[in-house]
């Protein structure tokens, strides 16, 4: 009995710490995002219990910064690839596990690779490319790159719903003389409504966390908030309150996603990796 | 799917033959392998990819336990599991590069909150500023964002394990240890596998998270292999040699996608 209470104290102590730990540096940049440069370098630090300002996003709502320009970038690029990664992504899974695909296993080697590959071997070529294509620095490009590196993850999470859906449901379409597309349009998409969905907020998380990519290829044109936010760090000064602002209003749009969305997160981390 | 992966490894491959470099305006010339003797087989290159190892071995080491011990309390359903196991969610989808700018900010030494935590301890300590130290920050906030990677993926195989086989196990009065070492552990090798490789992957590839806190410094002390091929290609602008390098990390992770293709079967 009293080892049960000890160990369930344990435990209790121990998600409390996992807990403090996770959400506590989220608090902190919240609190500095209100506090003015000089309550941001006061010492020793406080948590609440200054004067809050808002100075810090009147600074970047303020017309002078590019951060209207910078969201609205994100945004579009956002919605665009992961309208289009779902649009690819599911013909696609659906071909790979229903049909009989002609080199099936290069386009699933390709995946993998697309997968694994470290960003930096593609990004670096692929900044020529764009250049070469007159490209660079336009959403378009963003578009592209981004849409293209979501598709294995997206393919791969779809791969795994379709496999749920029953065969039988789709004999049963055939033989009322329903065709392929006909099928997976009207029968397979509906069913699999659930993957559609942990895909979307997978890709749309997925691009708005994008950094690599738009850093190497876009300037102002194409400049998404990720890149934005690294601005505020110079060689000599960091203007730690308006960085603090920029990092929470970045980082907003993922913490309500996620607890807004959470039962089709679990089951996307999971899916496809563990049966 | 061509256009996105053959052709830039194509492109880099072509390029790390040429003298193609933004800092001259010389035409690009064919100059065979000389780019991999003076980017790839150097001190440099050898101490990044040092770098990259050893974040990735000591990130494995400490996020897999850890994930897992999460995994295994969480997975006892106590009250108020599910909010603990939401607030974890958060991290790991985090924006990568707005995480690592929040880190530096809290471990700068002249405002964050750890120099006042620490100042308890051990005062004067410049986290930034000490190769060491640096390198424990890197492999901190890598941790902090995917030990919950770790520990979902602990929790989805718990939850799929047969429930019987544990109830017996309990019952016969196993120990908590001797139950993970015999039972959990041996049937959750296949996710554990998964998780370890995915991981690997990842910290391999570390780069958002780097550039934000230390941009590869102090001097080239966080410097990973992603670090430096950006570097060399859009700082020094060698194009060339930052190809050469691309072609030489892209060779080097090529073992991982075949025992990827074997674990995970698309």
């Amino acid at each position: 009995m009293i080892r049960r209470i000890a160990s369930t104290t344990l435990a209790y102590a121990i998600l409390a710490i996992a807990l403090v730990l996770a959400v506590f540096p989220l608090l902190w940049t919240i609190s500095t995002s209100f506090k003015t440069e000089i309550q941001a370098n006061a010492y020793p630090p406080v948590l609440v219990g200054f004067h809050p300002t808002l100075a810090n996003y009147r600074y970047l709502f303020a017309s002078s910064s590019n951060f209207y320009q910078a969201a609205e970038t994100s945004i579009a690029v956002t919605a665009c690839t992961t309208v289009l990664a779902v649009m690819i992504a599911a013909p696609n899974a659906y071909a790979l596990v229903r049909m009989r695909v002609p080199a099936r296993r290069v386009l699933v080697l390709l995946l993998v690779l697309v997968e694994t590959m470290p960003g930096i071997v593609l990004v670096t070529p692929l900044f020529f490319i764009v250049a070469a294509l007159h490209l660079y620095d336009t959403w378009l490009a963003l578009i592209l790159v981004y849409t293209s590196q979501s598709i294995p993850f997206a393919t791969w999470v779809l791969v795994a719903f379709i496999r749920g859906v029953p065969i039988e449901v789709e004999e049963a379409a055939f033989v009322d003389g329903a065709t392929r597309l006909q099928t997976f349009a009207h029968i397979v998409l509906p069913l699999v409504a659930p993957g559609l969905a942990t895909v979307a907020i997978f890709t749309a998380i997925g691009s708005w966390n994008q950094f690599l990519v738009p850093v190497i290829l876009g300037e102002n044109g194409a400049e998404t908030l990720t890149v934005f936010v690294t601005q505020f760090v110079t060689e000599k000064t960091i203007a730690w309150g308006s960085l603090s602002a920029a990092v929470v209003l970045v980082m907003a749009p993922i913490v309500v996603f996620v607890i807004a969305a959470q039962r089709y997160l679990v089951k996307g981390l999971t899916m496809g990796s563990v049966k | 799917m061509l256009g996105v992966v053959a052709l830039p490894l194509a492109t880099a491959i072509y390029l790390s033959f040429t003298s193609e470099s933004l800092a001259s305006t010389d035409p690009a010339a064919f100059v065979g392998l000389r780019n991999y003797t003076t980017a790839v087989f150097t001190p440099t290159f050898v101490r990044a990819l040092r770098v990259t190892l050893t974040i990735v071995a000591i990130g494995l080491v400490i996020q897999l336990p850890i994930g897992f011990l999460l995994a295994r309390i969480l997975n006892r359903e106590l009250f108020g599991h599910r909010i603990v196991r939401s607030a974890l969610l958060i991290p790991m989808l985090l924006t990568p590069v707005a995480v690592g700018l929040m880190w530096r900010f809290m471990f700068n030494p002249d405002l964050g909150l750890a120099r006042y935590l620490l100042a308890q301890v051990h005062p004067g300590l410049n986290w930034l500023g000490d190769p060491t130290l640096a390198m424990a920050v890197i492999v901190f906030v890598d941790s902090w964002m995917h030990i919950p990677f770790v520990m979902i993926m602990m929790l989805a195989g718990l939850a799929g394990l047969p429930g019987e086989v544990l109830e017996a196990a309990s019952i016969d009065g196993a120990k908590w240890w001797r139950m993970t070492r015999y039972i959990i552990l041996p049937l959750l090798q296949p996710v554990i596998l998964v998780t370890l490789l995915i991981r690997f992957i990842d910290s391999f590839r570390l780069f958002d998270i780097v550039y934000a806190i230390t941009n590869g410094g102090p001097g080239d002390a966080t410097t990973n292999v992603s670090i430096l091929a950006y570097l060399q290609t859009f700082t020094f602008f060698q194009i060339a040699q930052g190809a050469a390098l691309s072609v030489a990390i892209a060779l080097l992770i090529f073992p991982v996608y075949f025992v990827f293709l074997r674990v995970t079967r698309v």
